[in-house]
């Protein structure tokens, strides 16, 4: 990431991965984001549900069983042996998120041919995106637990940390250079793909994993979500689930997916004759000074001026923006406003579209989904469709609709917004601008 | 000791349940294990068992008896014919 000149140590990306409710690979989530295919659909309610005060999301993207990954290793198509058998033997045993993260980091390594050529496994990194990722695991063992100390699962220790995630991915992939989880609640997903492109910048590495970890969130998570009302209720919910920025949107709809982009410096890739998917060529992180769930206009629009700032791209370059859009009305309407500020209302603006409307809210994972889409999208030469988005909030933003539309320009910026004032922007190059 | 876990002489009806158990908890945390190499004379360890996929095992066969044996009578090293008949005391 510096600027526009393409020097050796330029950010490419040269990988992608995904395994979620949306799609099962990258090639399926092409055929998703254009159809506008939606993965939400309305949970059954809990056992419990008749009892005051008790609620459930309206609408949630989950994977269709636990063991969905699990299965998505072993059909996994194109793996060599070996790196079959360590999948196998240490994922197998892994939490289903950790199993998920596993197989979209495979998808991204064998298409970076990282299997085939690939830098000393000391020169590649691994950045995980998210934090408090495992309290699923907690919560389960605790139930366990409670019957008798001794029935703690063994693994506990080791499954409860949140870098159980980069600790499984190195020993299946064998990567020994630098590797972290990066967390910022919902603007992770950005975070990461920021700390991995100065991993390469500051020459620190020479390829780096970013993984997106699947969140499946406890019922203590959900319902502090519910609590703020942060999180879409089951009651007074419409049929279908509308999209971000939609009048009838009333919080946002939890998804589940894993991601993983592998980001590599110009040089590298060269040397390999790995082919550049799309460039990263901005990123910015900036707080707003505020510990609540109450987003502001000045620290989105310095996300989003900052990431541009650092590509040397104008926002009238910008062919469009792939919102942070939760479906919060307070969080759409602030993003809304940053917007106008940063594209103003003409008609030859950038288009808007928000990912969440067809994945859900992926949380920690998130920003690492969203990236790897608009790289899809920018590859396809497509802008994907928002279904459920009947009213707009704003009438003055180029919202997609039911259609997929063509962008012009290479540019697409991507937004990532966080519980306590944590604000993200990335901005994603098309190869050849 | 090389027989199955069905038919093992000195063996009773529970140990066999105990062997029965741990059985299925080790293919279930070590799906890669060659079932047929699970005999009460091989240890964990020699199906492949590192010390956590050890202790994962013997914890969730305990969950699943109903049972708890304090830790310090675990040994390495110990076959599971051993192991199953540790457990079979406290049931």
């Amino acid at each position: 990431m510096s600027g526009p000149v393409a020097d050796g140590r330029a950010v490419v990306v040269t990988g992608l991965g995904v395994l979620g409710a949306v799609a099962a690979d990258p090639g399926d989530l092409s055929v998703a984001l254009r159809a506008g295919r939606c993965a939400l659909t309305a949970p059954a309610p809990p056992a419990d549900a008749d009892r005051p005060g008790v609620s459930w999301p309206a609408f949630t993207a989950e994977l269709a069983s636990e063991d969905v990954p699990k299965r998505a290793l072993d059909a996994l198509p194109g793996l060599p042996e070996d790196l079959r058998t360590a999948a196998r033997r240490t994922a197998l045993r892994a939490p289903a998120p950790v199993c998920a993260a596993v197989v979209a980091a495979l998808q991204a390594w064998l298409e970076a041919g990282l299997d085939r050529t690939a830098p000393p496994p000391e020169r590649i990194g691994v950045v995980v995106a998210g934090n408090n990722l495992t309290e699923r695991v907690t919560e389960d063992g605790r139930t366990r637990a409670e019957r008798n100390p001794v029935y703690l699962p063994a693994r506990y220790a080791l499954h409860h940390q949140d870098t159980d995630h980069v600790a499984t991915l190195s020993r299946v992939l064998g990567v020994r250079g630098e590797g972290c989880t990066v967390g910022g609640a919902s603007a992770s997903g950005n975070l990461a793909l920021a700390h991995g492109a100065r991993m390469l910048a500051a020459g620190a590495a020479d390829v780096c994993l970013v993984v997106g970890a699947m969140t499946p969130l406890s019922q203590l998570q959900t319902r502090g979500y519910l609590t703020l009302g942060a999180m879409a209720p089951a009651h007074g919910a419409p049929v279908r689930p509308p999209a971000p920025f939609d009048a009838g949107h009333r919080g946002f709809h939890p998804g589940q997916a894993a991601a993983c982009m592998v980001l590599e410096t110009v040089a590298s890739a060269r040397l390999r004759g790995a082919r550049s998917l799309a460039g990263l060529v901005g990123a910015a992180v900036v707080l707003d000074g505020n510990h609540l769930a109450d987003p502001s206009v000045d620290g989105e629009v310095r996300a989003m001026e900052g990431a541009l700032a650092q590509a040397g791209v104008s926002a009238s370059d910008v062919g469009w923006v792939s919102t942070h859009g939760t479906g919060s009305p307070l969080g759409d309407r602030t993003e809304a406003d940053a917007l106008r500020k940063v594209f103003g209302t003409g008609d030859d603006g950038p288009w808007v579209n928000a990912t969440k409307s067809l994945t859900g809210h992926c949380l920690s994972a998130a920003g690492v989904v969203e990236a790897v889409a608009a790289v899809v999208q920018l590859r396809g030469g497509f802008v994907h469709p928002d279904p459920g988005r009947r009213e707009p909030v704003d009438a003055s933003l180029r919202f997609t609709g039911d259609e997929p539309r063509r962008a012009r320009g290479g540019f697409v910026l991507s937004n990532g917004f966080g519980f306590g004032g944590i604000n993200s922007a990335v901005v994603l190059a098309h190869p050849q601008v | 000791m090389n027989g199955s876990a069905e038919s093992v002489p000195g063996t009773d009806s529970a140990e066999e349940r105990v062997l029965a158990v741990l059985r299925r908890t080790t293919l279930e945390i070590v799906p890669e294990v060659e079932p047929a190499l699970f005999t009460p004379d091989r240890t964990l360890s020699d199906l492949g068992c590192n010390s956590i996929d050890r202790a994962e095992i013997v914890t969730l066969a305990m969950e699943e008896l109903g049972i708890a044996v304090p830790v310090h009578e675990f040994h390495q090293g110990m076959d599971l014919g051993t192991l199953a008949a540790i457990m079979r005391k406290q049931l």
